[in-house]
């Protein structure tokens, strides 16, 4: 069995549409966050698979130190989604202690 | 003295100036000497230069230029002025005869509130009539022609609360705009088929133009005539201008401006002649307006109307002339005319004076004996509009005449119009002295009568307070009696056109059926309105009598018709502009629809803030997708 | 058998994600989170990036989701605030927007031409010796530290930020300072 790159794709739009459905359709901020990371994966995992891509033989675009770059790619996207998730779930804190609540129906104050 | 001619137009428009911005300070005394004083001064320039010009015959002129005054391209047009036989003629006239008038206006309209305005406008108006005839350029002559019109405008409607004094003016001045439209057309046309705006410069170029190119400028040039000399069909306006001071009826209604028509074709005589389809127009609409006025003129109840239709059937004479190609006759005409018209007018107006403005004819009668002066001066400009044998109306009437019945030049006799315009000689005789009649003779009607008109006060005014004008109006008077008996010595015909030989055969006969018609004219006249006033009246009440009366008092019905045909329908034109397309279209719609509009889509838009998150993440999600898909059906799927 | 761990750990991935965001217990989405990490896990394994499988692991799986736990924790929701009622068709909507998203995609990545001519090649097959050693530790060091330094640096001023953010948005206030910096409670006037 192969496993080619088109194939990974799409499990990566699959997941990443997953991850959309979830921020669209829930209440709860934190299941929200978590959609959000879910997003974030998907990402990852389309950066990995076209960087595997680019070692194989025929598919051979990066040399030297340049061949690492997806894997660098995804370490900068997983401390920015790390950085994301503390600030969020920080001002969720905030939030919550304000209105008692963590459902985002409630935050209206943008409102106009 | 050839650098001296500008001052001819300047003169008077400095009067303006000083009798406009500073009249009313200065006081009616100063602003009378200024007002007289500058046209005093461009009457000797124009005297002297005139001298000159004559002297040094032939053809010969003075020219003055001020260097360009449009330039656009290849287009230039200068500011010259130029004083040849034709222009030096007109300039005596216009200066002269204004003189006059304005001396008798320092009296008649003493003690008027618009003293100084009066005299301003008038200042305006001599020099706009005087650049008119000097200009050496139909562009410049245009300017003049304009500023007469404005002035005209300006002094119809001196008295300006009165609405029917101010209608006047603004009928005055819209028909003579649609008689200005051809004027410009033709001129446009004259730059695209000669290139050049100065007469000199076209009159050169003659021979170069095509048939068809000089026949509809010479129309359209035609058409502007019509407009400003009151001939058929812009003749409406010149009736309706006896609303203004009789001064003013005097000078621009009767001897200057409404001869704007004749001099034009006099200058342009050579490209005229290059199209003679126009004028057979021009001299057919000559005769036919000539008599037309003359048959208005019967019923006419006020002094002044009479006189107004007057000028319009005397004018028809001077246009049938120029129809034939007797320039030269025509300008004859125009300066005897301005002087017994002018008398005419001062002298209706030396009787309204003394009537303390009373204006309609039936309040009149028997005035001979309280106004002597007025009535042997009136008397005399009768004579000599009625064609009296030796006046100067006399000979300028009768060389029309006998232009039209032997041929001028290259054109043949016309006998038609020769027949019309002896007709109409016979009831010029006629209702003139139908006029005097009325006024002069007969038992005075003023006090005891008290028939409303619409043009009159009710109140009439006592026999015994009736007086003799004062001597400024009346030293005007005697001048112009004089030179209206004088006049016709003056043989300016050979002077202006030189090289034309008129055909001598038949002029003395036409000299003669001439004098037996107007005396014939004069004698039924005051045959009927003195000895037989029944017959009169029992003509009148038959059924032919109704139908003349009628048709003629309501003056054809020619303004209702054109009520009916042109005025209403560019009422309902305006209203429909106004309604819909300035109403609905811009108000509603436009204006008050896109501020609606504005706040609608805001409104609309409005809920996309909602303030809840989750709205604005479906929001993003939209907007990637939009992208993606225009990004994959751009990149072709 | 790689590419056979591969579709397994793939379905299993799916699987777990939908139930992440259809769980109505927060936990429950959290702990099948978990499982999503480490079954991502797995499939960098399979693409030739080990030191990425860990770190996965550690920071999603042990920093991020434990921050995760413990704010639900904290949080301690009741059953009405875990109420997931939204208004009619959110739901429909959200679906219908998430599928037309995945379609798009799919038509993106069908329509390439670059990825369709790369379909022969197999990913875990065959690597080029030069670059074999491109997802272990040491070339990821040496990469990032010298290629990419400059991202490196600016992500931990990041880091940086965040944690002052983090650290000042949850700060416990005094009870005064609480209410002079609460926007829904009226201030006080200041004598000027």
């Amino acid at each position: 069995m192969t496993l080619s790159l088109d194939l990974c794709l799409y499990l990566c739009a699959a997941v990443f549409s997953i991850g959309v459905y979830g921020v669209l359709s829930r209440q709860n901020i934190i299941v929200i966050l978590m959609s959000l990371e879910l997003m974030l994966n998907g990402v990852n995992l389309a950066i990995i698979s076209f960087g595997r891509y680019f070692i194989t033989p025929e598919g051979s675009a990066l040399s030297g130190t340049g061949a690492s770059s997806s894997q660098i790619f995804v370490i900068i996207v997983l401390a920015i989604a790390a950085a994301e998730a503390a600030v969020g779930l920080a001002i969720l804190l905030a939030v919550y202690r304000r209105w008692r609540s963590a459902r985002i129906g409630n935050m209206r104050l943008l409102k106009g | 003295m050839d650098n001296w001619i500008f001052l001819i137009p300047l003169l008077p428009f400095l009067g303006f100036l000083v009798n406009g911005l500073l009249g009313r300070r200065l006081g009616d005394r100063a602003v009378a000497i200024i007002g007289c004083a500058s046209v005093a001064g461009a009457f000797a320039i124009s005297v002297s230069s005139f001298l000159q010009v004559d002297a040094a015959k032939p053809d010969t002129f003075l020219k003055q230029d001020f260097g360009t005054w449009i330039q656009a391209g290849d287009l230039s047009v200068s500011f010259g002025l130029v004083i040849d036989s034709l222009s030096g003629v007109m300039c005596l006239v216009v200066t002269g005869v204004g003189l006059l008038i304005h001396v008798y206006s320092t009296g008649y309209m003493k003690g008027d509130s618009g003293y100084a305005r009066f005299f301003a406008y008038l200042n305006l108006f001599m020099a706009s009539m005087l650049i008119l005839v000097t200009a050496d350029n139909i562009v410049l002559m245009f300017l003049g022609w304009e500023g007469v019109g404005l002035c005209s405008y300006l002094l119809i409607g001196f008295w300006y609360k009165g609405l029917a004094n101010c209608s006047a003016g603004i009928k005055a001045f819209v028909v003579n705009r649609i008689g200005d439209l051809g004027f410009l057309l033709g001129i446009f046309a004259i730059w695209a088929a000669c290139g050049s705006f100065e007469f000199s410069a076209i009159v050169e170029k003659v021979a170069e133009i095509d048939s068809p190119a000089a026949f509809w400028i010479c129309l359209l040039l035609f058409v502007g005539a019509c407009g400003k000399s009151a001939q058929i069909p812009l003749y409406v306006w010149l009736p309706d201008a006896m609303a203004g001071p009789t001064p003013v009826s005097a000078l621009i209604h009767a001897a200057t401006m409404v001869t704007s028509g004749v001099y034009l074709l006099a200058r342009l005589g050579p490209l005229f002649d290059a199209a003679p389809g126009v004028l057979t127009i021009v001299a057919t609409i000559g005769a036919l307006t000539a008599l037309l006025a003359a048959l208005i003129a019967f019923s006419q109840n006020d002094i002044k109307k009479v006189l107004a239709y007057s000028t319009v059937s005397q004018l028809g004479y001077m246009f049938l002339a120029a129809g034939m190609g007797a320039y030269s006759v025509a300008i004859f005409h125009v300066v005897t005319h301005a002087f017994f018209k002018a008398l005419l007018f001062l002298g209706a107006g030396a009787v309204i004076h003394s009537l303390h403005h009373e204006q309609d004819m039936r309040r009149m009668g028997g005035l001979r004996r309280r106004l002597p002066w007025t009535f042997a001066l009136y008397l005399i400009g009768g004579l000599a509009l009625s064609g009296f044998p030796l006046t100067a109306g006399f000979f300028s009437k009768d060389e029309i005449l006998h232009v039209a019945h032997s041929g001028f030049g290259n054109i043949g006799p016309r006998g038609v119009l020769w027949a019309i315009g002896l007709l109409t000689a016979l009831l010029t005789a006629f209702y003139t002295f139908r006029q005097i009649a009325l006024v002069f003779f007969g038992s005075y009607r003023g006090a005891s009568e008290p028939q409303a008109s619409e043009e009159s006060a009710a109140h009439g005014l006592e026999l015994d307070k009736v007086k003799e004008s004062p001597l400024s109006m009346r030293i005007p008077l005697i001048v112009l009696a004089s030179l209206s008996l004088a006049g016709g010595f003056l043989a300016i015909p050979h002077f202006l056109q030189p090289g034309i030989e008129i055909p001598e055969d038949g002029k003395l006969s036409g000299l003669i059926i001439g004098g037996i018609v107007s005396i014939t004219g004069i004698a039924a006249a005051l045959a009927i309105y003195l000895r037989f006033p029944r017959a009169l009246k029992g003509f009148l009440s038959s059924a032919p009598g109704k139908l003349a009366h009628r048709l003629s008092s309501r003056k054809f019905y020619v303004d209702e018709i054109y009520q009916k045909l042109i005025i209403r329908p560019i009422g309902v034109m305006a209203e429909i502009c106004f309604y819909v397309v300035d109403r609905l279209i811009i108000d509603i719609l436009l204006v008050h629809g896109s501020g609606f509009g504005a706040s609608a889509l805001g409104h609309l838009l409005r809920r996309l803030q909602d303030g809840r998150t989750p709205t604005y993440a479906a929001w993003f999600l939209a907007g990637a997708i939009l992208v993606l898909a225009v990004t994959l059906w751009a990149a072709g799927g | 058998m790689d590419a056979l761990v591969f579709y397994i750990s793939g379905i299993l991935m799916v699987a777990s994600a939908l139930l992440v965001v259809t769980r109505k217990n927060p936990v429950y989405s959290a702990i099948l989170l978990v499982v999503f990490f480490l079954l991502t896990s797995l499939n960098f394994l399979v693409l030739r990036s080990p030191f990425l499988a860990v770190i996965q692991v550690l920071v999603y799986g042990g920093a991020i989701m434990v921050l995760f736990v413990f704010v639900l924790m904290l949080l301690n929701l009741t059953e009405d605030e875990l109420e997931e009622k939204v208004e009619p068709g959110r739901k429909l909507l959200a679906g219908a927007g998430s599928t037309l998203l995945f379609v798009l995609l799919a038509w993106a990545i069908n329509s390439s031409e670059r990825i369709q001519a790369a379909g022969d090649t197999d990913l875990t097959g065959p690597v080029k010796d030069s670059v074999a050693r491109a997802g272990e530790t040491r070339e990821i060091g040496e990469a990032l530290f010298s290629e990419h330094i400059l991202p490196f640096e600016f992500t931990s001023i990041l880091i940086f930020i965040a944690i002052i953010g983090a650290i000042y948005l949850t700060k416990t206030r005094r009870a005064d300072e609480r209410r002079a910096t609460d926007p829904a409670v009226e201030q006080p006037e200041e004598s000027a």
